[in-house]
């Protein structure tokens, strides 16, 4: 009978590799650090200072499990800053904790209804 | 004797960077079996991490995530009684020693303690005549006018003898806090000077020094008379006039307040006074 070595022909390797595009900066709109994240807003801040300058803020969190929110700047041209972190803080709260960071795609559309004089 | 801080503190000061993680921070704190690191940008301390910090972050952040900000730092020529004082009041355990704004040094709370220890009475718990000689020296240096008030007990060692020595210390105890309870930090610096004598240097007027001397002395009388204790305490008071005096001249001139006061105290107990002043 012949041994398990002398039955191998040869050993082969499966190796699957998925390539995408890298997202710049890869944060997207917002980002909420949790007091107790891996990551802490410095970081953040060298991260998007590296790969997108001037195009995010860094928001302190005074209380809370929140510690800062990272901010696209250009989401501030339709929204005010104040009611931005309100909107998000309260829904990333319901998902995350002190020890999460939480990434967040933001779409606003601003609809204007006007009456003009025919 | 030692009191500044500069010649206590721990050299060379081992620093973290605000991009170091806080798993490399703590393996230095580690490595060198220290408590905390200063935190250094561009040569300048910006915060500190401690290994409190350390347990309250996750490893992964790096420093400047994890640090505390607000830096509490000391001149080395403050005095041990100073930096004692500064790690009390903002309940820290490490001070950064700072030299013309460079940091040159770490100043521990238990490198303080043993240092304070050498100069404190155990019986009392005041400090000793190094305390008070660092304090006069440095406000003579300074230009501030002081009185020197030593007190001393009336033929202490034959009460010794007839009550016992155990008497003895309660009666210095007693004394001791009576002394403790009547003076005030912002003005005035007691010691226990000698085996049964008390020092105090005040920045008291001269006017108010005398009746302050009587209230003092009747306050002892009556705690020690409610303790049944008979001893008799003479005070002898002498002061300076106004003007700074060269750093070199202070000791001397300290010397000289210290010990007319006391021949002041001795002429007083032989001429049946309890109070006299000179100067």
């Amino acid at each position: 009978m012949l041994s398990s070595s002398e039955k191998e022909l040869g050993r082969k390797a499966e190796i699957s590799i998925k390539l995408s595009e890298f997202e710049i900066p890869p944060i997207q709109d917002v980002l909420v650090v949790g007091r107790k994240a891996p990551i802490g807003p410095g970081a953040v801040r060298r991260m998007v200072d590296a790969l997108s300058p001037d195009q995010y803020e860094i928001i302190p969190i005074d209380k809370g499990a929140v510690e800062a929110m990272v901010v696209r700047k250009s989401l501030l041209k339709l929204l005010s800053l104040e009611k931005l972190i309100d909107i998000i803080l309260e829904e990333s709260l319901k998902v995350a904790d002190e020890s999460s960071v939480i990434k967040a795609q933001v779409d606003v559309t601003v609809a204007i209804k006007r009456v003009i004089e025919l | 004797m030692i009191f500044k801080v500069k010649s206590i503190m721990k050299k060379p000061v081992i620093t973290a960077s605000l991009e170091d993680s806080v798993l490399k921070a703590s393996q230095r704190m580690q490595q060198y079996g220290i408590g905390g690191l200063p935190v250094i940008e561009n040569g300048k301390p910006v915060g500190i991490i401690t290994s409190r910090d350390v347990r309250c972050s996750h490893p992964n952040r790096i420093v400047e995530d994890a640090m505390t900000k607000e830096l509490i730092m000391i001149n080395q020529d403050a005095s041990i009684w100073e930096a004692y004082e500064v790690l009390e009041k903002n309940k820290i355990e490490r001070l950064p020693v700072l030299e013309n704004q460079q940091l040159v040094g770490m100043i521990t709370k238990s490198d303080l303690l043993v240092e304070l220890g050498k100069n404190t009475d155990p019986l009392t718990g005041l400090n000793t005549s190094g305390f008070i000689r660092f304090i006069g020296e440095t406000l003579l240096f300074e230009g501030k006018e002081i009185i020197v008030l030593l007190f001393d007990l009336d033929d202490f060692g034959q009460f010794n003898k007839k009550y016992g020595h155990v008497t003895g210390d309660k009666c210095l105890k007693i004394i001791s806090e009576v002394l403790s309870r009547t003076i005030l930090p912002e003005t005035d610096y007691l010691c226990r000077y000698g085996g049964d004598e008390f020092v105090i240097i005040t920045t008291r007027m001269k006017d108010e020094v005398v009746n302050w001397a009587k209230y003092l002395l009747t306050s002892i009388e009556k705690e020690v008379k409610n303790n049944n204790l008979l001893i008799q305490v003479s005070v002898g008071i002498s002061a300076n006039q106004q003007k700074p005096i060269p750093n070199n001249e202070a000791s001397a001139l300290l010397d000289n307040l210290i010990n007319n006061a006391s021949l002041a105290s001795s002429k007083a107990k032989k001429e049946g006074q309890s109070l006299l002043m000179v100067g």
